[in-house]
């Protein structure tokens, strides 16, 4: 396995890159690979595509495989807190809402951070990955009065949502096809 | 249990406090070191609350709501605040639901979420994170 260490996050979060996964097949995936287990499956299958990266992402004993758009030489700086959240803050078990909630399913969670890859610049704020009822994830950021949430649930195409108190603004509109660029915009003003 | 197009039951004052266990994976860190809920609380289609009326006549407070459920906190919404929204409350009451279990109807937009959001009221607040 072609693999090396890059560093630590906050003392506690391991990053390790991997640029090739010749040896990664479905038949072998490991079992740490849990949220993204499916990308990491699909990225099996190509992994010597030019255009992606994959990194195995350890939190306290959670982990994760992913795989992205390969921008630059490093990862950008969001991917790692947003991935943290994901992991800290999933649903694991049915009723883990002290409900009825399901657990946060992994494509739903991997459809959102596609998003995060095509509307976020390095140097937008991470947002709080917060799990929905139905197994879907919602990104949320929260500032000064102003509130972006982009929300991929179970059974409804992406949407996001936008308040800003002070304006008295309010917008609630899918994401696709036209909501990208207004999205792009929002996240930085966080 | 009821039906998504159940009519609202009026015996619910719109007054009433309509109270929501929350999980520690649904806070959300504000600014000044406290917390609120996510929105994300307030999406369920059929979303489970107990309602205040039944809880005062069963002589029980509302921090019940959280016996059996250690590391949870509760928050409230109004009634009023809900049906505003176009949303039907409704009693299901059927063990072994709680005894004072209802449920708010309807599909919720985001919208509706954080009107929810703006408007929450702590019961058992998270305690303020160290600053």
């Amino acid at each position: 396995m072609n693999a090396a260490v890059e560093g630590t996050y906050s003392g506690t979060l391991a990053f390790a890159p991997y640029l090739g996964l010749p040896d990664m097949t479905a038949a072998t995936t490991p079992s740490y690979a849990d949220v993204f287990a499916r990308r990491e499956r699909q990225s099996a299958a190509s992994y010597r595509q030019p255009k992606t990266k994959t990194v195995y992402v350890q939190y306290q004993n959670r982990s994760s495989v992913i795989t992205y758009p390969d921008f630059s030489t490093e990862p950008p700086p969001w991917l790692v807190p947003v991935v943290r959240s994901l992991l800290e803050r999933r649903g694991v078990n049915p009723g883990w809402d002290s409900y009825n909630a399901k657990p946060t399913d992994a494509g739903h969670a991997a459809r959102l951070l596609t998003y995060l890859f095509r509307l976020m610049r390095d140097n937008s704020k991470p947002p709080i990955m917060t799990p929905l009822w139905d197994g879907g994830v919602q990104a949320t950021w929260h500032s000064d009065g102003k509130d972006l949430e982009i929300v991929v649930s179970a059974d409804e195409p992406p949407t996001y949502y936008y308040r800003d108190e002070a304006a008295d603004q309010e917008e609630e509109e899918q994401l696709e096809p036209s909501g990208f660029q207004r999205v792009q915009a929002l996240i930085q003003q966080f | 249990m009821p039906g998504p197009t159940e009519e609202d039951d009026p015996s619910i004052p719109d007054t009433d406090r309509l109270f929501r266990r929350v999980p520690p994976n649904q806070l959300e860190p504000l600014e000044d070191g406290t917390f609120r809920p996510t929105s994300a609380v307030f999406k369920h289609a059929e979303l489970s609350v107990n309602i205040e009326c039944l809880m005062v006549e069963q002589g029980r407070l509302p921090e019940d709501t959280l016996t059996g459920y250690p590391g949870h906190y509760l928050t409230s919404i109004i009634a009023g605040d809900v049906r505003a929204k176009g949303h039907s409350i409704v009693k299901d009451t059927e063990p072994p639901n709680d005894p004072a279990h209802g449920l708010v109807l309807g599909k919720k937009k985001n919208s509706f979420a954080n009107a929810m959001l703006a408007s929450h009221r702590w019961i058992v607040s998270p305690p303020a994170r160290q600053r």
